[in-house]
């Protein structure tokens, strides 16, 4: 709990929420574009739309947001030279759990403002779509999930790179090869970190070619792929911690 | 007087390059004890080792009579403050709040940064973002944070670099009043002797990884002393001289050395030297400097 603190005591002055709430701004009012001719369907289905558009919009934008919120907080040690002075006086995992946890509350505080703009957007459009809460917080939760695990690899470059663009060009790329994952087969689409925000979407598009009607649908948590992330996750932070706690200074 | 800091067979091994080879360190308790070599020796390295930010190949580490050990060192390390290379600090946050993130995880009150801050001499400076100060004022930062918890020991790897002259200074004092203010052993390194020799009580001399002088700074300024040049049209002659009264010399470059004797001495062999009509024609005194007897032990003398 010290070590959280601190890290949040070490980034005071740095303005990380302002590149974060900009991004996130970017994002909603890419959101609102989507949504700026409503007709009966689509207030039909308005919930879906938010939670299909967001899934595809975090594909493009949670990396990026990711992948800076872990440069800012790790970037600060590389610059004051600090590693050699903290591992003298913590333990090298400690420090990476610190700095892990506060990166992932700031995505916390990321999904829950989406949370929040998504309601308030359904009772501004005035979504005739009755109000989805397990959906809403399934979301949630997945939109969380896959921002922390690309978070991790994230802060796995950015501790053990001085040099910061090299862990933001592999968030770009990353964010990139999320999205073009999008139009790939699903068996692929598994084998990307970045594109788990589609592959774990609450909501499917249905495509009939014949009718060239799109239509949304809920569908159920793949769980499958869901395990699949989580055994992605703990590979890349406990390798990625051992790295870190061996590498000498 | 027993060690704070003992090594054994210390290594580390870089690829194929050994950084470090076989050092048998021992660091006396209550000393100043000097770390010299020059740039690459080895001095961080091992500073690095002792302090666990680098994992020996081989050899062991004693500090406080205790080995450390992955499990232990951060136990061993909480009397123990250290300022590796240059000074550690986050430059958008004040001096206060750099103190303030180290006296926290070492669970000291804040009454304890005031208390370094002073000794530094920068509680004026405090509320000043450290990224403004000056290089000198970063070192003492630097300082102040290793200070932090009153520690038996504290590691310096070449706290003077970088710094003008009235910086070094007011380092060289710092560190100086350490032993007798607070009862600190503290091991300095440095690439200058001359820095050591108005710090350091006990010195260990390292070079390519290599300790080649371990002992107090006084046996080497013994090995200092002052010897007589002799060079004459026949030196074979003048040696024959020399060892018939029984005085040891040595022939180098020309000249014979020996031992300073006192004027009526040195007198009364001139005069045999005359009578033995050898030609004198160069009578220099000689002696050692401290730097270099220090590039002879590094293997550093350069002959022009």
């Amino acid at each position: 709990m010290k070590g959280i603190l601190l890290e949040f005591y070490k980034i005071r002055r740095r303005k990380v929420w302002v590149i974060i709430l900009a991004l996130l701004g970017v994002q909603c009012l890419w959101g609102l574009w989507a949504f700026r001719n409503m007709d009966a369907k689509k207030l039909s289905q308005g919930y879906m739309q938010c939670l299909y558009h967001f899934s595809v919009l975090n594909t493009i934008m949670m990396p990026m947001i990711a992948a800076i919120t872990a440069s800012k907080i790790c970037d600060l040690e590389h610059k004051g030279q600090t590693f050699k002075l903290l591992m003298t006086v913590m333990p090298a995992g400690a420090l990476f759990d610190a700095k892990f946890i506060c990166a992932s509350l700031h995505m916390v505080a990321v999904g829950a403002a989406q949370m929040i703009f998504i309601i308030v957007l359904g009772k501004a459009a005035g979504f005739t779509e009755p109000f989805p809460p397990g959906f809403l917080l399934y979301y949630f939760v997945i939109t969380i999930l896959v921002t922390v695990v690309i978070l991790a690899i994230q802060q796995v470059f950015s501790l053990m790179f001085s040099n910061q663009m090299i862990p933001f060009v592999i968030g770009i790329t990353g964010s990139f090869a999320g999205l073009f994952s999008l139009f790939l087969p699903r068996s692929m689409q598994r084998g990307i970190l970045w594109s788990y925000y589609g592959v774990l979407t609450p909501v499917r598009m249905n495509w009939d070619s014949q009718t060239k009607i799109a239509d949304l649908q809920y569908i159920p948590v793949d769980w499958s792929s869901f395990w699949l992330l989580m055994g992605l996750f703990a590979v890349i932070y406990f390798t990625g911690r051992r790295c870190f706690t061996r590498k000498e200074r | 007087m027993a060690n704070i800091i003992t090594t054994s067979g210390l290594c580390k091994q870089y690829g194929a390059a050994m950084g470090v080879k076989d050092l048998d360190l021992s660091v006396p308790e209550g000393v100043i004890y000097g770390f010299l070599g020059p740039n690459g020796a080895g001095k961080s390295t091992t500073m690095k080792m002792i302090l666990g930010l680098a994992k020996p190949t081989r050899g062991t580490i004693t500090v406080f009579d205790k080995q450390v050990n992955r499990r232990n060192r951060l136990a061993i390390l909480k009397e123990t403050g250290s300022l590796i290379e240059a000074p550690s600090f986050y430059a958008h946050l004040t001096g206060k709040e750099n103190l303030k993130i180290i006296s926290t995880l070492k669970e000291l009150p804040d009454s304890e940064i005031d208390r370094v801050l002073k000794f530094v001499r920068l509680e004026d400076q405090k509320n000043k973002k450290a990224g403004q100060y000056s290089l000198g004022m970063k070192q003492r930062l630097g300082l102040a944070g290793a200070l932090l918890g009153n520690p038996r020991l504290l590691i310096l790897d070449e706290p003077t670099n970088g710094l003008d002259p009235a910086g070094i200074q007011e380092i060289r004092e710092l560190i100086c009043s350490l032993p007798k203010s607070f009862g600190i052993t503290v091991m300095v390194s440095s690439h200058l002797l001359s820095e050591i020799d108005q710090m350091a009580g006990h010195i260990g001399v390292i070079s390519r990884g290599e300790l080649v002088f371990q002992d107090r700074l006084s046996v080497l300024h013994d090995r200092s002393e002052s010897r007589i040049a002799i060079r004459t049209l026949d030196n074979l002659a003048a040696g024959t001289v020399l060892s018939s009264q029984g005085i040891a010399y040595q022939e180098q470059e020309g000249y014979l050395l020996i031992p300073k004797l006192n004027d009526n001495q040195l007198a009364g062999y001139f005069m045999r030297f005359l009578k033995e009509d050898i030609g004198v024609v160069r009578i220099e005194e000689r002696k050692k400097t401290l730097e270099d007897i220090f590039l002879e032990l590094t293997g550093m003398v350069v002959k022009l």
